[in-house]
């Protein structure tokens, strides 16, 4: 089942929830300690995998971490446990999908950033409030270092940018699954130059178009339907990436590459089906109300992110396919038919062979074209991703602007309006000095 | 030059399609779906040994599609007939 740090993140509170309502047992403080030492080390495991580590504001954190992760114990602890072990299954969890490498802006990697320490702070504060409180009601005496977590003072903050980070697999159900399988099937067909085909090449290519037209729709609707800004930054840079790749899909007539695609087929096909049905409804696509109804919007576009980090991945191995038969060892074959009089004398040569296609020469201007739209390609929708959640992120300021509205009421600022200034002003004569009074010296 | 066969060609009019589909101005994704699906089927045409490589006049989307199924009809297997249906749904889709 696909995760994103969000969802990790959401379920670590759940998972709180359901500590706080256990009571300590007696006897189980050393048990205790030793699963606190499994959770400081997978809450390190998660402070390092943050986009801006090292960082010096958790400086402080990570040595209090540090000094609970020396505790000796078994490793892995034995079940059972107490609800402490499912709060560092989900941290170590978190950690891992913090790993996942992809391209996101950096005001993305900042807010996450500060998501994930500070919902890590707040998430081991409440652990060690219980645990505080367990020790005392089994009349054990305090740790220090759980003393000073259940100190901090923070609150968790969710970015919607964290949706950015998600792991996903092949046998994930719906879109998530058919992006991992075609991932995989397009870099199997398209990596080894003994194995690529034209048909392969444009099959990945326009299938990307796909990706990003699905992606640029659901946006809009979003956008429609009002859940997100009116803003068509990322819907334009979509609709860029989506006519490059389309163009990157259209090989010249007079260009071939021939061979089998047969594996990346099924998927390709599976993933196009995907899409179609869960984004389109007949010949066109879902209103926002259809698409919305049963999966939130932040969901498709979280998916549809996945799938564009995976089209980025697999578009970088097509620019270097394309590379490769452009300049490479095994080059692209051009018809015959085109090359200039020039060369005549060679095609005569092999018309004797009775060949019609022949290896395409080094910066010959078709091949050349294909390579210049492949890169052209990659660039545009490296670009469009990390706006995608950009596009997401921008609805935390939609519903901060919603909830600072303060309706049709006008408000009066205090220097218009006159008995506030003098409510004010006679607050301010009533505030007594600060300072001891001066004693006079009497005569 | 290879000998035009009807698979050869119908692999032909199948890479009109999908170019002019891929191309579509308006950026139509019906159009990008099926242009897709074309590339697709061109595939599974080509592994069944047809070359592709010959001139075919310059028509539509939709006419392109109707001839490939046409002549993918000529060649009476099974498989290559289910292909056929197939594209006649197609070009009915973008007509």
């Amino acid at each position: 089942m696909a995760a994103s740090a969000f969802d990790l993140l959401a379920n670590l509170d759940a998972h709180l929830d359901d500590l706080e309502t256990i009571t300590m047992i007696p006897g189980s403080i050393p048990r205790v300690l030793q699963e606190w030492g499994a959770l400081a080390r997978a809450s390190l495991q998660l402070l390092w995998a943050r986009p801006r580590h090292p960082d010096a504001n958790a400086r402080r954190l990570e040595a209090l971490l540090d000094s609970l992760a020396a505790t000796p114990g078994d490793h892995p602890l034995p079940p059972p446990g107490t609800a402490l072990m499912a709060i560092t299954t989900t941290i170590g969890c978190t950690a891992e999908v913090m790993r996942t490498r992809i391209v996101t802006s950096p005001a993305a990697r900042d807010q996450v950033d500060d998501a994930i320490r500070a919902s890590l702070e707040a998430a081991l504060a409440r652990a060690a409030r219980w645990t505080q409180l367990g020790f005392q009601t089994v009349d054990g005496p305090p740790d220090p270092r759980i003393v000073r977590l259940a100190g901090i003072d923070a609150v968790p903050y969710r970015s919607p940018a964290l949706h950015a980070w998600r792991s996903i697999g092949p046998t994930d159900p719906g879109i998530d699954g058919a992006v991992s399988r075609w991932e995989a099937a397009a870099r199997e067909a398209i990596t080894s130059p003994h194995t690529v085909t034209q048909l392969a090449l444009q099959l990945t290519s326009a299938d990307i178009a796909l990706l990003c037209a699905s992606t640029s729709t659901v946006i809009q609707r979003a956008i429609q339907s009002g859940a997100l800004p009116r803003s068509q930054v990322a819907v334009a840079a979509l609709d860029a990436a989506e006519m490059s790749w389309r163009e990157s899909a259209r090989w010249p007539r007079e260009l071939r590459l021939g061979g089998r695609a047969t594996e990346l087929r099924p998927a390709s096909a599976a993933l196009r089906q995907c899409l179609d049905h869960a984004l389109r409804n007949g010949d066109g696509w879902k209103t926002a109300e259809e698409l919305f109804t049963d999966t939130r919007f932040e969901q498709h576009i979280a998916s549809l992110h996945s799938g564009l980090q995976a089209g980025l991945r697999v578009g970088r191995q097509v620019v270097a396919a394309v590379d490769d038969v452009t300049h490479g060892t095994s080059r692209v074959w051009l018809d015959t038919s085109r090359i200039p009089m020039s060369a005549r004398t060679e095609q005569a040569r092999l018309d004797a062979f009775r060949y019609d296609w022949r290896p395409n020469l080094a910066a010959r201007d078709s091949a050349e074209a294909l390579n210049h739209n492949a890169r052209d390609a990659v660039a545009r929708l490296g670009h469009a991703t990390p706006l995608t959640i950009e596009a997401l992120a921008a609805r935390r300021s939609l519903i901060e602007s919603r909830d600072t509205d303060e309706g049709p009421w006008e408000t009066v600022p205090t220097i218009l309006d006159p008995l506030r200034a003098a409510q004010d002003q006679a607050r301010l004569a009533m505030i007594l000095p600060t300072c001891e009074p001066t004693h006079t010296i009497g005569r | 030059m290879p000998e035009p066969n009807p698979l050869s060609l119908a692999n032909s009019y199948l890479g009109l399609a999908a170019d002019q589909l891929l191309a579509d101005d308006q950026g139509s994704a019906a159009a990008l779906f099926v242009g897709v699906e074309c590339l697709e089927i061109q595939s599974q045409v080509s592994e069944l040994g047809a070359e592709g490589s010959l001139v075919v006049a310059v028509v539509s989307p939709s006419e392109a599609l109707a001839a490939a199924a046409d002549l993918l009809d000529l060649d009476g297997r099974a498989q290559v007939s289910t292909l056929a249906q197939q594209l006649r749904c197609l070009s009915l889709a973008v007509s």
